[in-house]
């Protein structure tokens, strides 16, 4: 949805924002790891959920560096690059160094081994016909759909998130009406950057915290986006289970390790057959 | 017309995209609240760049701006519709995604109060965008794409209207309702300033226009007086006989 949405406003297609992710899923894990049990956040469990305040406190603090991390490369970088009349690609290229810088600095200060959130065994439970749920996953589900409502209550229901999409529709006119531009992309990427921290955390909460872990989820992320329409963060939303359903459901055909290759033939597919994607918009 | 202040004034105007080659030479212009002005002239005049200008879209100037007697040469076009001067561009007017009613949200931006009633005050003036104000503005038609951009202009109550070729790509039926229509707008208090290719038409319903070949201004008269003239009528409107002069209006009927 983050992706979809630095798409739709800014006109980026922001190759770093996995690495984002990976940024967001590791300032909660500061939090939460012994760093952050010094300071008193960590422990304490809610009911059969596998973490406790901590976590919250970690996804505040991540949601708060990464739009803090967009919002400094944006000054820094875009702008600059937007002013020397750079385009889609000159963006694009740039993400991808911004995406290489971050990761590194993440390995640089975490190493690259694997994390937990918390250490253990999480045991699923049975729901309706035997099919097996982590009560993280439930969490999970539910903040997901809860970011999606708050997007969508944002884009289409307050003054700013409405100037957002004129500004995404119409730059120059919505120049013109007196929108300040330069406040909705700063506004854009501190959005953006909340969610791609609430997706990393809950990434490493239902896998594992690794240094690269949103960086391999880039491809099945722009595949999301483009199934769901580019632009559209309710397509991006139901791309993202599209695409994780297709993968996972694939598996029954061909061989595990042929997965990953899976969001490719979604992406070639949907824009030989629909380019548009499910719920984009013709312009 | 000699005692009235004049709403909007240029003057010794001079200026164009790159600095160094003016598009417009030395123009001068007034425009009074109780008047449809129209700018008339063929492809390539500088009139829609005159209006560009007047509205502060235009990057390299010189000469002077004021509006109500205020010096506003330099001003912003942000600035310039804050202070009452709503600009309609030919193209690319509308916000095609969003709502009629979102579209004249955004219009009304700028608005510190009384966004709602604005918002009813103007859809009560376009009765067809009145019936669906739900409705995306990429199914509107032409004309009602075009009535909304105008809806969207009037949305911060402009004491004056910048028109681009607001007729272009209409059908004659929705051209006249559209003329109609700036006309009733006019009526309420608002001076039209707008640039026309469907000239005939247009000078019907203005009081004064201005003649514009090669950015300069060659000729100032009102509107019926352009009509008559068979001067002004065979040079500029395509009338007299056939191939003579270059006619403006090449698609509307005779």
């Amino acid at each position: 949805m983050g992706l979809t949405l630095v798409f739709g406003v800014l006109g980026i297609g922001d190759f770093a924002h996995g690495d984002k992710m990976g940024w967001g899923m590791f300032l909660a894990f500061f939090v939460v790891s012994a760093e952050g049990a010094n300071l008193g956040f960590a422990g304490g469990r809610f009911g059969s959920l596998s973490f406790g305040w901590g976590l919250i406190v970690g996804l505040l603090v991540a949601m708060i560096g990464v739009a803090l991390i967009s919002v400094i490369l944006e000054r820094l970088v875009f702008r600059r690059l937007r002013a020397a009349g750079g385009g889609f690609f000159v963006f694009a290229i740039a993400s991808l160094g911004i995406s290489i810088m971050l990761r590194a600095v993440i390995q640089l200060i975490w190493g690259p081994s694997n994390f937990r959130y918390t250490p253990g065994i999480h045991p699923a439970i049975e729901i309706l016909g035997g099919i097996k749920v982590k009560p993280d996953q439930f969490f999970i589900v539910g903040v997901t759909i809860l970011a999606a409502v708050l997007l969508y209550w944002l884009l289409y229901r307050t003054r700013f998130g409405k100037a957002m999409r004129a500004t995404a529709d119409n730059p120059g006119l919505a120049e013109a009406s007196g929108i300040d531009t330069n406040r909705i992309r700063i506004g854009t990427w501190i959005i953006a950057g909340f969610l791609g921290a609430l997706a990393g955390v809950m990434l490493g909460l239902q896998a594992e915290v690794r240094f690269d872990a949103g960086f391999r989820l880039l491809l099945p992320l722009f595949a999301a986006v483009i199934l769901g329409g580019i632009g559209n963060p309710w397509g991006a939303l139901i791309g993202g289970l599209g695409v994780g359903i297709a993968q996972e459901v694939s598996t029954q055909w061909i061989n595990t390790g042929l997965k990953p290759g899976i969001p490719f033939v979604i992406v070639i597919v949907v824009l030989l057959l629909r380019p548009r994607g499910l719920f984009g918009q013709v312009r | 017309m000699s005692e009235r202040q004049p709403l909007f004034r240029v003057e010794a105007f001079s200026g164009g995209y790159v600095d160094g080659i003016d598009i417009i030479h030395d123009v001068e212009l007034d425009l009074y609240r109780d008047e449809i002005l129209t700018i008339i002239g063929p492809n390539g005049a500088g009139k829609s760049t005159l209006l560009k200008a007047i509205v502060g879209a235009l990057p390299f100037e010189r000469g002077r701006r004021s509006f109500q007697g205020t010096d506003v040469s330099g001003w912003s076009t942000p600035r310039m519709i804050e202070a009452g001067i709503g600009y309609v561009p030919q193209v690319d007017n509308v916000f095609t995604s969003m709502s009629i009613r979102e579209n004249l949200e955004m219009g009304g931006y700028m608005r510190q109060e009384g966004l709602r009633e604005r918002i009813a005050e103007v859809l009560a003036m376009f009765p067809d965008l009145e019936s669906r104000p739900g409705e995306r503005a990429s199914r509107l038609s032409g004309g009602q794409r075009q009535m909304l951009a105008m809806a969207r202009a009037l949305m911060l109550d402009p004491v004056m209207l910048c028109l681009d070729e607001p007729t272009a790509a209409l059908s004659p039926a929705a051209r006249g309702e559209l003329l109609g229509r700036i006309y009733g707008i006019h009526m309420s208090g608002v001076g039209i300033l707008m640039v026309e290719q469907n000239a005939t038409e247009a000078l019907v319903w203005s009081d004064r226009a201005v003649v514009m070949v090669d950015g300069e201004k060659v000729l100032e008269d009102s509107g019926l007086e352009m009509l008559t003239s068979s001067a002004v009528g065979q040079a500029f409107l395509g009338q007299g006989e056939e191939g003579e002069g270059f006619a403006l209006d090449e698609g509307s009927p005779p």
